[in-house]
């Protein structure tokens, strides 16, 4: 027994091993482009069209990024998209939260269920296919080219995924604590605030970073529903530099690189978050 | 359980946002069948419509560029999802064994996904030059090829190119799903397997597949559902072409309405885009709920 243990023992470390090689092999292939790329945008164009190519430039440079604040407008793209994602989070929040909060186990009334599985129906149409609507309906309503049509789009796209993953958290909260709550005279709404958001704010947290990074990515409607440069956001200057003939690369991965810094950002600092949304939707959803 | 004025309150607060998904979602819909079922016409600055029924869906049975994007829209579900699931599959079995920098690997695995295709697609075009891009210089330095790969210029090659983006951005997706399953799964029954002595193919045969089907499912739904839709990458590498080699159903469609201002066909491919989805989903779910019983 004791030599079948030690066996067992050893067999596993080494097995580690070969699970440690292959993920640091993997993460190395999959992170290679993002440091190749961040690596290209500090070269001077000469540089980059050397052969063999420089992992670390020699001649580190910041003139990529000074024209890519000469050549386009991204500060205001950036606070283009600033307003969109906090409109977005905004409009998800608040009719998402009380949404959930009326289609969890705390209240009981007809079409119900039926409302819950119409919000996940809304959320299987993809935008691609609704493109071309939004475009016509924005055009005769005249609220193309504005934040409010981002906004509104932008929300349906993850209004549905909200409802559904607070209601799920919700429904875990104990009757017991809000039935005291109501004895103590809570509201209805008082309730909602006071007991069931701070009891469930993990999750929420988890989703409102999710919302906030795809939002923030989110290049279609970007680019069919916004034509003048106070409303167009950031992922429209991150493809400012793509032409089909004459490509400066150096520009085109910096223009990248700053567009991405927030939602690297966060997902650094609230990695646990993200992953725990992603997983509660799935198990949930 | 709450009633009278409580119920009344219930609705007050649930439909805001029902009826916001109804004018957002459900009147566009709405619109989109229309716009498929008619002839759009532009007279005096607004768009006119003329029912004539199933008649674009019959142009569009007999449109061979329809039936080519539809092959490629397909082929890249074919092949991206299977790899990515299999390849997200040996990551997060490797990750559930290891305990030492697992943080780590888990934020370094998560970050690709987070990266907007708008600099996604910057970063393989680069990556893909076919004079000065990493990769072909890399496949020449190890004496894999003699000629420079044109990725994205070769209509044979191009749309894999696309495949390996496509991989790339979502196999973190997978991981994490697939890892949270795998943890879910308790840890005596594989003591339980090694006293019975089980071999590691066995285990993984009979026990973790077999626990992990559910979460195995909603990846390949989810992957499905979204692949088929697949549009970021492919617009911005390459536009659908060389050719039409690398065009997909969302590109066919975007460009059908951007730049040859045709609506009413655009809406009959987006339609038919929608109804395959909807067929493929749930199949899925059918397959799902037979998992769930069996």
């Amino acid at each position: 027994m004791r030599y079948f243990s030690r066996q067992w023992k050893v067999k596993s470390d080494n097995g580690r091993l070969v699970k440690w090689i292959i993920l640091s092999v993997y993460i190395v292939l999959s992170l290679a482009p993002v440091f190749w790329t961040l690596s290209t945008s500090f070269k001077p164009r000469s540089e980059t069209l050397e052969i063999p190519p420089s992992l670390i430039t020699h001649n580190f440079t910041l003139d990529n990024y000074v024209k890519v604040f000469q050549k386009t407008p991204v500060l205001l793209s950036l606070r283009n998209s600033a307003i969109i994602v906090t409109g977005t989070l905004f409009l998800c929040l608040t009719l998402g939260l009380l949404s959930a909060y009326g289609l969890s186990k705390f209240f009981k009334f007809a079409f119900q269920k039926f409302f819950l599985y119409l919000a996940l129906a809304t959320r299987a149409i993809a935008p691609t296919a609704l493109v071309v609507p939004f475009l016509i309906i924005g055009r005769r309503l005249h609220i193309l080219d504005t934040f409010l049509i981002l906004i509104l789009t932008n929300t349906y796209m993850w209004l549905p995924f909200l409802i559904w993953l607070m209601k799920g958290f919700f429904d875990v909260i104990p009757e017991e604590l809000v039935d005291a709550a109501k004895i103590d005279g809570c509201s209805n709404l008082g309730i909602l605030r006071k007991v069931i958001i701070p009891l469930s704010i993990s999750g929420l947290v988890s989703v409102a970073i999710l919302i906030f990074i795809d939002t923030w990515n989110e290049l279609l409607f970007a680019m069919s529903l916004a034509e003048s440069v106070g409303v167009k956001p950031i992922t429209t200057t991150m493809t400012y530099f793509y032409t089909d003939v004459y490509t400066v690369y150096g520009w085109m991965t910096a223009a990248g690189i700053i567009g991405i810094i927030p939602a690297i950002f966060f997902t650094l600092f609230f990695q646990r978050h993200i992953v725990k949304g992603i997983v509660a939707g799935a198990v949930k959803g | 359980m709450l009633k009278g004025k409580n119920a009344f309150f219930a609705y007050g607060i649930t439909l805001p946002a029902i009826i916001y998904l109804l004018l957002v979602v459900g009147y566009p819909v709405f619109y989109l069948f229309q716009l498929a079922m008619s002839k759009a016409r532009f007279e005096a600055g607004s768009l006119n419509l003329k029912w004539v029924g199933l008649e674009n869906f019959r142009i569009l049975f007999q449109d061979q560029y329809f039936w080519e994007a539809l092959k490629h829209t397909i082929y890249i579900v074919v092949t991206s999802i299977p790899v990515s699931v299999i390849l997200a599959l040996i990551l997060a079995l490797c990750l559930d064994k290891i305990r030492r920098g697992r943080g780590i690997m888990q934020t370094a695995l998560l970050l690709p996904w987070m990266i907007a295709p708008a600099l996604g697609a910057a970063m393989w075009r680069w990556l893909y030059n076919d004079q000065f891009g990493l990769i072909n210089y890399m496949l020449r330095l190890v004496g894999l090829i003699k000629q420079p790969i044109l990725w994205l210029a070769d209509p044979n090659v191009a749309i894999n190119s696309i495949v390996i983006c496509d991989v790339w951005q979502y196999t973190p997706f997978c991981i994490i799903i697939l890892f949270a399953g795998l943890q879910d799964i308790p840890t005596d029954l594989y003591e339980a397997a090694g006293i019975d002595g089980a071999n590691a193919l066995q285990v993984f045969w009979y026990i973790t597949l077999r626990l992990l089907k559910t979460e195995i499912l909603f990846v390949l739904l989810i992957r499905t559902v979204f692949t088929l839709r697949i549009f970021d990458y492919v617009y911005t590498l390459t536009r659908g072409g060389p050719g039409r080699s690398t065009e997909v159903i969302a590109t066919y469609l975007y460009r059908t309405a951007f730049s040859l201002a045709k609506f009413d066909y655009s809406a009959t491919i987006a339609v038919t885009l929608l109804i395959i989805t909807a067929v493929l989903a749930l199949g899925y779910i059918m397959l799902f709920k037979g998992g769930m019983e069996s």
